[in-house]
């Protein structure tokens, strides 16, 4: 299938969907359920994130029929992850930010090569736990998934200069996480 | 629960799957993980409950993990837990959690999910039911070279009578009447006697089998299922490799009847 033909699909999908037809939601369901629990082991860590998984398959179901389309399909079932992160997470007393070094994915490469990203990862997950909750919502979103200014500072509620200002302190408290102290 | 493994059970597992029996002598299929399923989870699998949301399922999957094959003789002891039950209005979540042991060491995980609703879902027309022994072909699940990624894999045929229905109810303990009653699976709102999920689960292991020879061929996989097969039908198992890395290859496998596909899935296979 060309990405041409996956778009067309994808909005055939959707639009089925949006009408209550069960099949195709669960065909949606079946491609983003792993972006979608990767994003929330991100925000939450592993220990809630099955749960804000589950929890975002639920609402996006229920809010199907709202769904206007003015963004991708996915841009809008990770915004609902997002709200429902931060719903459980208030929540939640469970949560543990050193927690997301636990999930390591096989990457497929040589031993050696796999064993220094696993490591690196690690580093990085962890690093992330560090931030504030406030400063890890903004780089998760806007470095790991690629979110505008524009899209991190209206689905957290915050202006366009407070997203760049929290991002770049959260650069900066990771490079020092990562590197260590100059 | 405990699970004895035992040459009996395996032999009615396998001939009721249409395997080949000659393929796991010593060693059980690792679709016993349904029987190991069976074994803790008919009260919710089967639960007057739960049975009726299968007419509105919104999702419904199923994955396993296995460890190490079991060998005939081995003890298994089989945990299982509900993981998560959410409900939001008429919507229900209801996750299924399963760890096995045997053989030594951990040899199973397995977790089911549904994504069901309270709001009836549109009656299927009927279906008529078909003689107790009519089936179609079932290829032998010969072993195969791996092909390169990207490429296709040798499609396989796949059918159950009713009568094989009986027997792998018989063989699992999933004695769900929709399986093997005509009247029920009508009130349960489908057209009529459904094959098993899990069997087609089954289908879609031996698929994979073929391309590794050992007794542990797979690695994990996951299954979601669309729509149901009806005894009698023709399916076949087929798909592509979607990945081959040093330890496992991925395929990307489903069972599909008339061009339609009834379950989709991912199938890590052991190199």
């Amino acid at each position: 299938m060309t990405a041409g033909e996956v778009k067309r699909d994808e909005r055939e999908l959707v639009e089925r969907a949006r009408n209550g037809d069960r099949e195709a939601f669960g065909d949606l369901v079946w491609r983003y359920q792993d972006t979608v629990y990767t994003l929330a082991t991100r925000l939450v860590g592993p220990d809630l994130a099955a749960d804000v998984a589950q929890e975002a398959l639920i609402r996006a179901w229920r809010a199907m029929p709202r769904f206007r389309g003015d963004a991708a399909f996915a841009t809008w079932l990770h915004r609902i992850t997002v709200n429902t992160a931060w719903t459980l997470r208030r929540r939640s007393t469970r949560h543990q930010t050193q927690q997301l070094d636990e999930a390591i994915v096989d990457t497929g490469l040589a031993p050696e090569r796999a064993g220094e990203l696993a490591e690196l990862r690690i580093g990085i997950r962890r690093a992330i736990g560090e931030l504030s909750a406030g400063q890890r919502a903004v780089v998760v979103l806007r470095d790991v998934h690629g979110w505008s200014n524009a899209e991190v500072a209206h689905e957290l509620g915050i202006t366009q200069t407070t997203a760049k200002v929290r991002l770049h302190r959260a650069r900066r408290r990771l490079r020092v996480l990562l590197e260590g102290p100059r | 629960m405990d699970l004895p493994v035992e040459s009996g059970g395996i032999a009615d597992l396998i001939v009721a799957t249409g395997d080949e029996p000659g393929r796991w002598s010593g060693y059980a299929p690792p679709y016993l993980a349904s029987v190991a399923l069976f074994t803790v989870a008919p009260r919710l699998l089967a639960d007057p409950v739960v049975v009726p949301f299968t007419r509105s399922l919104i999702h419904a999957e199923q994955s396993f993990k296995w460890y190490r094959a079991l060998e005939v003789g081995d003890e298994v002891s089989v945990t299982g837990r509900v993981g998560t039950v959410r409900a939001r209005g008429p919507v229900h979540l209801v996750a299924f959690d399963l760890e096995a042991r045997g053989g030594g060491g951990p040899w199973l995980e397995a977790r089911s999910v549904f994504l069901l609703s309270d709001e009836a879902a549109v009656a299927a027309e009927e279906k008529a039911e078909p003689e107790a022994l009519e089936r179609g072909d079932n290829d032998k699940a010969a072993p195969l070279e791996l092909p390169a990624a990207g490429e296709p894999v040798e499609a396989m045929a796949r059918s159950a009578s009713r009568a094989d229905l009986v027997r792998y109810a018989g063989a699992t303990r999933d004695w769900n009447p929709i399986h093997w009653d005509h009247d029920s699976a009508r009130r349960a709102g489908l057209p009529g006697i459904v094959v098993h999920g899990l069997l087609m689960v089954a289908w879609l292991i031996q698929a994979g089998a073929r391309y590794h020879d050992g007794p542990a061929p797979l690695v994990q996989m996951r299954a979601r299922f669309r729509r149901p097969l009806h005894p009698g039908d023709q399916a076949v198992v087929g798909g592509k490799v979607q990945s081959v890395g040093g330890d496992h290859a991925a395929l990307d496998l489903s069972v599909a009847s008339d061009g339609e596909a009834l379950l989709s899935s991912s199938v890590w296979v052991t190199r």
